[in-house]
């Protein structure tokens, strides 16, 4: 496990909150907005930085 | 697809345009008489006329929408008002270029030229409408180009003769289209005016299946409004603005509700975070986590084009 290094402060609106639920009810992503935040980060950036380049395909990146 | 009995066939001289009725199952189709006429369209709903086609909201397909596309009308309505059957390649459409007026032509020319404004309302004008009623058109066999600053150009029509678009009413509209009026001058028509044949088919067991396929996939957005939703409904019959008194907007999700907390940064998130801001994604540590969310959620998560044709 990485060691965690600092912390951000991250505020959200509650439309965006309303869609963090709907990953939560998925499950995969944590159980916590902030899990669920870093979740979500970490997944954007594979994408992004893992081979190059960020590729939206939609469905394809539980 | 096999459309219903052909029950009404004009054919509209330059410059002219005709207000059709259409229940919900039929079809009209446009036809070039001779090739090369560009053709305006506007569309309303037959039984509220404030509900009519938004062609900026059409642009989200695309400017230059195509068979399996379709005419929406403004929201809060939003309802799907008729598919694009039938049309062929060599029908350009274009989305952007509004329609010609006659100011226009005097400001440009200066002369009193014919124009789609003036000929959508004296066509709109037979079921009482005003000129104000006329909408921005959906343009067929208008071939126009943009540059990357949307600045247009006109190119030669390339509509040819006996091509034609099928247009199938998904609700009861009032359907207009009119012999595009500039063409003679501004070459949109080829520095030439002709005819349109316009022909109404009746619906047939394959159309109303389509209607209510349609219906079943996107007929229940539950935030689609009707005048019975409005808070203010009645239709102005002054024309000058006064303010109603007492009135209070009730703006949606207002006031907006914010909740902040503490995330934790392993060393490569914050490597993440650096990337994101060098490549002018993120102005701060905060926005390149939240633009780095929700770009996530919008290409893995939400529908790109939820009307899209199956």
């Amino acid at each position: 496990m990485p060691e965690n290094t600092e912390t951000v402060a991250v505020t959200l609106t509650q439309q965006q909150i309303d869609l963090l639920d709907k990953i939560k009810s998925e499950g995969g992503h944590g159980s916590s907005y902030p899990e669920i935040v870093m979740s979500l980060f970490r997944a954007y950036a594979r994408h992004a930085f893992g081979d190059g380049r960020f590729a939206p395909v939609h469905g394809r990146d539980s | 697809m096999q459309l219903g009995d052909l029950r009404e066939d004009l054919v509209l001289e330059p410059v002219s345009g005709k207000a059709i009725p259409l229940a919900k199952g039929e079809t009209m189709r446009i036809l070039q008489e001779q090739g090369g006429q560009c053709v305006d369209f506007n569309c309303f709903s037959l039984h509220d006329y404030k509900e009519h086609m938004s062609v900026g909201h059409m642009r989200r397909q695309g400017f230059r929408i195509a068979k399996g596309d379709y005419i929406f009308s403004a929201p809060p309505r939003s309802n799907l008002m008729m598919l694009i059957a039938e049309m062929p390649e060599s029908c350009v459409t274009d989305l952007l270029g509004s329609r010609c007026s006659a100011e226009l032509f005097e400001a440009t020319w200066g002369v009193h030229h014919t124009n789609c404004q003036d000929t959508l309302a004296e066509s709109i004008g037979e079921f009482g409408l005003t000129p104000d009623d006329t909408h921005d058109s959906f343009n067929m066999w208008m071939n126009t180009g943009w540059d990357d600053r949307g600045r247009w150009e006109i190119r030669r029509n390339s509509g040819k003769q006996g091509d034609f678009v099928d247009l199938l009413a998904l609700m009861d509209v009032l359907a207009v289209p009119v012999v595009c009026g500039s063409g003679d001058v501004t070459g949109v028509s080829n520095y030439s005016l002709r005819p349109i044949r316009v022909q109404v088919f009746g619906a047939s067991p394959e159309t109303e299946q389509v209607v209510t396929d349609l219906g079943s996939r996107f007929g229940g957005l539950r935030h689609r409004a009707t005048p019975s939703d409005f808070r203010v409904s009645q239709i102005r019959t002054e024309r000058s603005l006064q303010k109603v008194a007492d009135y209070e907007p009730r703006f949606v999700n207002f006031p907006l509700q914010f909740e902040t907390f503490q995330v934790d940064l392993t060393a490569g998130d914050r490597a993440a975070i650096e990337r994101i801001k060098a490549q002018g994604l993120a102005d701060d540590d905060e926005d390149a986590i939240r633009t780095a969310v929700f770009s996530w959620y919008t290409a893995n998560r939400s529908e790109p084009n939820p009307f899209a044709s199956p």
